[in-house]
């Protein structure tokens, strides 16, 4: 499902624009993501240096998606990016076993984040595909997702390169956006 | 349940002097085979509920199956080289075959991968050299020290490194983070296999961004510069690459050449580099018969007759009749265009416009090639195209 499918199933929804942020370490697959929701070629992605954003209209609605670098170097500015944030999405690297605790910590400090209190999140287990790639139910219980009892949550098995279960994922956003006034 | 049945098992006296194996086997049969499968059907549900319970606040997601679900399991160990000490060990062309691939704890060893592969994690390696054929996505090193790495990527990523050597050819701009002590420069090699394993990953050799490192800690912060890693456009220094115990390597009988007479990816002297060789000219020749044939019979035959002239920079990159038009201020080239990819030659040198003008009206090349009339009319159309590409790859 593209962005613009998306935004047409959001016609039941009162007019606003939606902002989604997307987050992760680096090499997690943020960007990929991004091309695919935006249905543009992903054969060929550069390592993001600082953010790329990708914005769609229709109908009144306009939904503005950011995908932030994720080098450790720059991760401390990830919060120039919180406000006024509807979803965040949150992409992992399934096949980097090593990189588990690491992630684990930096979403961590996401969710004690003010700004982004009662956040709903969707994390994406990415690069399902991979030979070393561990299984979402693994993930979920490495990260310890079962103890969020502040907002909305959901871990979606996916494939960016080749979309498979972005839409998925997708679908859960549209039924946990948050009513904003 | 199955308490239960053992229990009347025994309590069947009456049929106890009778054939025995027959009746135990009746009553397993009504126990063991039916009680039991709605006992696992209740486990099963309850672990699903558990299941969906810890992969959503809710519990409301669907245990879909996708493609990687009943996939057949393959022995990581295929895919991986873990703990190799002192020795030197080569994956053959075919072995591999798209997989992912992870190089970890490696000390003191010559570690060489023929094949493709979905991408290559190089972790905690010391005194290691290390090929890794066309990766279709990123390579990514981390904690390596003292290590030469050789490869042909999408994307090139360090962080934590210290004294890496990258022989590399890379289709986006390498990034390295923490490291310390790097040396890049523009991989040389050859394979009978290689044309095909590039096909495979999706690479050209001519989109080659070597020289355009990106650090995300310049140790000079403010500057611009960075003095984490310095650029080898030497076209020499690349011969000698630093493989560990050369002779053994010998022994493997390989038919790799990591020589630059007869390279898979043409040697260009970077981008980056401050010197300037001379006038600069651009030359766009488009895709013939679905390859990029003729572009590298221009390269060589500028190689053997204008060795004076540098290459630069090589791209490969898809535009639009359109775009194509807008950068060159005419459309007598949308036909060509269209048939594919255009190689984008930046050569540098005495008379560099002349020059290859000149060869561009060879027959071979006469219609298939277009080069800038002027000095500032090729830096334009370097510029506009380099955009393109860059707008394409966020």
């Amino acid at each position: 499902m593209g962005l613009l499918a998306f935004l047409r199933k959001l016609k039941s929804t009162p007019d606003r624009d939606i902002r989604m942020l997307l987050l992760g370490l680096d090499n997690a697959g943020k960007t990929t993501m991004l091309k695919k929701l935006a249905t543009e070629d992903v054969t060929h992605v550069t390592p993001t240096q600082g953010f790329n954003i990708k914005s769609v209209q229709s109908a009144g609605f306009k939904l503005n998606i950011w995908d932030i670098g994720g080098q450790r170097k720059i991760r401390p500015y990830w919060k120039n990016y919180f406000e006024n944030t509807d979803v965040l999405i949150y992409v992992i690297d399934s096949a980097d076993r090593h990189r588990f605790e690491e992630t684990s910590g930096e979403l961590g400090e996401l969710l004690l984040e003010d700004k982004l209190g009662g956040v709903p999140i969707l994390v994406f287990a990415n690069k399902q595909d991979l030979t070393h790639a561990a299984p979402a139910h693994e993930i979920a219980e490495g990260l310890q997702l079962h103890t969020i009892r502040d907002r909305a949550w959901q871990i979606q098995p996916c494939c960016a390169t080749s979309g498979e279960g972005v839409r998925d994922g997708l679908d859960w956003v549209l039924k946990n956006l948050p009513v904003r006034k | 349940m199955t308490d239960q049945g053992e229990g009347e098992d025994e309590g069947s006296v009456v049929v106890r002097h009778e054939d025995m194996g027959q009746v135990m086997a009746l009553v397993r049969s009504l126990f063991v085979t039916e009680l039991p499968r709605t006992e696992v059907a209740t486990i099963s549900a309850e672990a699903d509920m558990l299941k969906r319970r810890r992969l959503s606040s809710s519990g409301n997601i669907s245990l879909k199956t996708y493609s990687w679900s009943n996939r057949a399991p393959v022995n990581p160990g295929d895919y991986s080289y873990v703990d190799v000490e002192n020795k030197t060990l080569t994956k053959s062309p075919g072995t591999i075959n798209g997989h992912q691939f992870i190089i970890e704890r490696c000390r003191n060893s010559n570690i060489f991968l023929f094949d493709w592969t979905d991408s290559v994690t190089v972790l905690d390696c010391t005194g290691c050299a290390i090929f890794v054929g066309p990766c279709k996505g990123s390579i990514f090193l981390r904690h390596c020290v003292d290590c030469t790495i050789l490869v042909l990527s999408q994307q090139f990523r360090t962080r934590d490194c210290r004294r890496i050597a990258a022989y590399i050819c890379c289709a986006t701009q390498p990034i390295i983070e923490n490291t310390v002590g790097a040396k890049f420069a523009c991989l040389q090699v050859n394979y009978p296999e290689l044309e095909d394993q590039m096909k495979s990953a999706g690479l050209s050799a001519f989109n080659n961004n070597w020289s355009h490192v990106h650090d995300f800690t310049p140790n000079s912060e403010g500057l611009g510069t960075s003095h984490n890693y310095l650029l080898v456009g030497d076209n020499l220094a690349t011969a000698k690459v630093g493989l560990n115990e050369p002779e053994t390597i010998g022994e493997l009988d390989l038919a790799a050449n990591f020589d630059p007479t007869g390279s898979f990816i043409p040697h260009t002297v970077g981008l980056s580099q401050t010197k300037v060789f001379g006038e600069t000219s651009a030359v766009l020749i488009f895709t013939v018969n679905k390859s990029n044939n003729l572009a590298r019979s221009f390269v060589k035959t500028m190689q053997s007759e204008h060795p004076g002239l540098v290459l630069v920079s090589t791209k490969e990159i898809a535009v639009s009749p359109g775009d194509l038009q807008r950068i060159l201020r005419t459309n007598a080239f949308a036909v060509q265009c269209a048939q594919g990819p255009v190689v984008v030659l930046n050569y540098q040198g005495l008379n560099a416009v002349t020059v290859c003008k000149k060869l561009s009206t060879a027959p071979e090349f006469a219609t298939q090639s277009v080069v800038s009339d002027t000095e500032q009319s090729a830096h334009s159309t370097l510029d506009s195209l380099s955009d393109l590409a860059e707008m394409k790859m966020n």
